[in-house]
């Protein structure tokens, strides 16, 4: 069996982004120069001081989830893996070359296990595509953009846009991994209710709601618009109508064909 | 109900050496003692106390049972002289906190009461006893203030004096932490229950189904904490990054405390506690 390539689930938006980036010549040397021998180190002393760092030795399961989808996604070298108390229902990358996962506690206290193998996936899918770089570009530009002699939305508002087509390639990621749509939907939603509530919401009736948010226009049109521009993450209903959409145009069909 | 013994331990029994002697040099400076205290005593009254009256349940054997009840042990471990009234406050972060100056009071977030087993909130409220014990609440406030000072009002004039100074307050109170880091573990009755509250605070949550932490694992991770400092970015990053925390890294911590449990002054602590524990029968 072929491994999941990054093509079969980039959104396009974001594929064109990183290629973009990947043009620059030198760009992608001096960005994992800066990378190592700042956050890298910083990360890492950071981490290894105040989070628990997960080994195979003492979280064996979950780190077989990981081994697991780096071997679907074709990534060579498991990243380190902390564990930090948290209680949103997420995962953080940080570091080019040496990537470093961050998972919050919620994540392995609420998800349920076949889901949640599905939901670490997608960390390992977005180390494999190389939104590593895309993520340090954006933790630069916050950092320094004001000290430019440029607008800073200038760089800011492309790279919040980048930022939420990822979200994007993670669900269809997902969706390569797992197969299971309804799993798929059901992690979008992750959160926005006490799990034993959203395990009772069905596929259609998110879909639905999506659709609604959709057919908003007019002036909320515009609201809406405006609201999402400074979003790092899109809204759950975009993400399900996207990913919906994905799979009704036959896209998924065809990338899974494509890696069989 | 407290049994407070003349001859049992006292906090300078089982302070850290830096704590207790930066604490010896502020005791001297003339005037603190009176006049902050005097000061910080009425706005933390004034302002902090009423805000926690009205909002925290406090716990008494009625309200908290179980809490109570391990809370009396702390207090008899510590052979605490007064009882510091105990609240619990309604909120999802894994927090806690001592303050107030002649009348202080301890404050343990919700959280950690649903989640801490006897033993880790034994060793938490032994902490929080520890500050109090070793009277860091009133330089804790007098370091924050002089902070406030120095980079205000005082940078102007001497820079690196301020900068000095400030830097030499964070570092106190970092060692002021291991003393009641101490604390927590007499009050807890041993290691273990120290070690896995720091655990919990760095992330171990309600993650057992998949992740088996113990001390073994915490070593290992500390050496790889001393490897990420090794290089000469490391050390500078390492040090800018250690100079303004009011704590020290979680995982110095637990090294800080299973070296102090193998030491001679740990367990002539402990034989104290065991002595007058059987004589009270």
């Amino acid at each position: 069996m072929k491994v999941i390539s990054p093509e079969s689930y980039l959104f396009p938006g974001d594929e064109e982004a990183m290629e973009a980036i990947n043009k620059i010549p030198q760009l992608s040397k001096v960005l994992a120069f800066i990378s190592k021998n700042s956050i890298e180190k910083f990360y890492s002393i950071i981490f290894s001081s105040s989070y628990i760092k997960l080994t195979s030795a003492n979280a064996p399961k979950l780190y077989h989830f990981y081994e697991e989808a780096a071997e679907a996604f074709g990534l060579d070298q498991l990243p380190e893996i902390y564990l930090r108390r948290g209680y949103q229902y997420k995962t953080d990358v940080v570091g080019i070359d040496n990537p470093m996962i961050l998972i919050n506690t919620s994540v392995l206290e609420d998800i349920p296990e076949e889901m949640l193998r599905v939901f670490l996936a997608s960390d390992i899918a977005g180390i494999k595509a190389g939104h590593n770089k895309m993520n340090f570009i954006r933790l630069l530009c916050d950092n320094f953009a004001d000290s430019l002699p440029i607008p800073k939305q200038v760089l800011t508002v492309p790279l919040l846009m980048w930022s939420k087509q990822k979200y994007y390639s993670y669900d269809r990621a997902r969706m390569m991994y797992s197969h299971d749509k309804d799993m798929v939907l059901r992690l979008i939603g992750y959160g926005e209710a006490p799990p034993d509530i959203m395990e009772r919401v069905t596929p259609d009736e998110r879909i639905q709601q999506g659709m609604e948010f959709l057919e908003i226009d007019g002036v909320q049109s515009i609201a809406k618009s405006i609201l999402t521009m400074s979003e790092a993450k899109p809204w759950n209903s975009m993400r399900v109508i996207e990913f919906n959409n994905w799979i009704e145009s036959g896209m998924y069909k065809i990338g899974l064909e494509e890696r069989i | 109900m407290i049994n407070y013994h003349e001859n049992g331990i006292k906090a300078s029994d089982y302070e850290y050496s830096g704590d207790r002697e930066a604490l010896i040099a502020l005791k001297k400076i003339p005037v603190i003692d009176k006049l902050l205290s005097a000061y910080l005593d009425f706005t933390i009254k004034s302002g902090m106390f009423v805000q926690v009256q009205q909002n925290c349940f406090r716990v008494t054997k009625e309200t908290y049972p179980r809490v109570y009840e391990l809370y009396q042990i702390c207090l008899n471990r510590l052979n605490m002289k007064q009882e510091p009234s105990l609240y619990i406050d309604l909120n999802y972060e894994y927090n806690a906190y001592a303050t107030g100056i002649g009348s202080p009071f301890i404050v343990v977030n919700s959280s950690m009461v649903d989640d801490c087993t006897d033993g880790e909130l034994m060793a938490l409220m032994g902490h929080e006893l520890g500050h109090i014990n070793s009277s860091h609440v009133l330089y804790h406030n007098l370091a924050r203030n002089l902070m406030v000072l120095l980079t205000s009002h005082l940078k102007a004039l001497a820079p690196l004096i301020s900068t000095g100074t400030v830097f030499a307050l964070f570092d106190w109170q970092r060692k002021s932490e291991y003393t009641a880091d101490r604390a927590g573990m007499i009050a807890a009755g041993g290691l273990q229950p120290s070690v896995d509250l720091m655990l919990r605070l760095m992330g171990k949550g309600e993650v057992q189904k998949y992740v088996d932490l113990s001390l073994d694992t915490a070593m290992k991770q500390y050496q790889d904490f001393n490897i990420s400092k090794d290089s000469f970015i490391g050390k500078f990053l390492y040090v800018t990054q250690t100079a303004a925390m009011g704590h020290p890294w979680s995982i110095q911590r637990i090294k800080a405390l299973s070296d102090w449990s193998k030491t001679e002054n740990y367990a002539g602590v402990v034989s104290e506690i065991q002595r007058l524990e059987s004589a009270e029968g």
